[in-house]
């Protein structure tokens, strides 16, 4: 028997079966804001829609990591991971985040890189329940 | 400034000086005048707010077929309530800048939304 134990649940909305989480974006030196994420291990690494780039304290996307990355229906994109700083839960968080300039519109995704390499995590998706630790 | 220096972190910020408006608001913050939506009663000093926009985003998951006015644009909410809307995030931000709720959620409403959509990522 495995014993984990986590500091924090958090019961998320049900109505399309993902887990999507409020997080506040928290750019140097501005106003924070919120955005809508989805908890999402399938990917790699963080991703978020271009609007926010400029918010985001970000001036020229290609200043970044480039990254080449693949979505599930197999369409490359080369994007470019930003370090930004995020509050999840009342935690602030700073993860790496990609960027690309054809990702206009899109769910912002919390992945594995930097995101849940930071916490212990397990879903209760039948009960809509997300436990954490960080 | 006080004797705390707090003022001085407000003003000045991370990286260099607030616009005079921000100043002003922050004023606001400290002497109570609180709006609705201004969960944070010091955003700029960046306080982590734990139970932001977990409201927002269960009324706007659980509503979105309400939304058919906003379709296709992206808005802002505060409780159960839009309190701004435009053609893109930037336009949203700013109303949301200006109206002083760093708790407002911005999200883009699909241009369908009363269609069932899923995602796979």
């Amino acid at each position: 028997m495995i014993d984990l134990k986590f500091a924090e649940e958090y019961r998320y909305p049900s109505a399309h079966e993902i887990v999507s989480v409020p997080i506040r974006i928290r750019p140097p030196g501005s106003l924070p804001f919120e955005q809508r994420a989805v908890l999402d291990t399938g990917a790699a690494v963080s991703r978020f829609d271009k609007s926010i780039l400029r918010r985001a304290g970000i001036t020229d996307i290609t200043a970044g990591q480039p990254m080449k990355t693949i979505t599930a229906d197999n369409t490359e994109y080369q994007c470019y991971v930003h370090l930004i700083e995020i509050e999840f839960m009342g935690h602030v968080m700073t993860i790496p985040a990609a960027f690309c300039d054809d990702w206009d519109k899109v769910q912002n995704l919390l992945g594995m890189r930097g995101f849940f390499e930071q916490m212990l995590a397990a879903f209760d998706h039948a009960r809509r329940k997300f436990y954490f630790a960080i | 400034m006080n004797d705390t220096g707090v003022w001085t972190t407000e003003v000045v910020g991370r990286s260099g000086w607030w616009p005079i408006a921000d100043f002003i608001r922050t004023l606001s913050a400290r002497t109570g005048l609180v709006r609705q939506g201004f969960t944070d009663a010091n955003p700029w000093k960046a306080d982590p707010n734990r139970l932001a926009g977990i409201r927002e985003l269960s009324w706007f998951e659980h509503n979105l077929s309400s939304l058919q006015d906003y379709a296709g644009l992206w808005i802002a909410i505060v409780g159960d309530q839009v309190v701004a809307n435009g053609q893109s995030f930037e336009r949203v931000y700013e109303q949301v800048r200006a109206r002083n709720l760093p708790d407002a959620l911005i999200v883009p409403v699909p241009e369908n939304v009363s269609e069932e959509r899923y995602l796979i990522a």
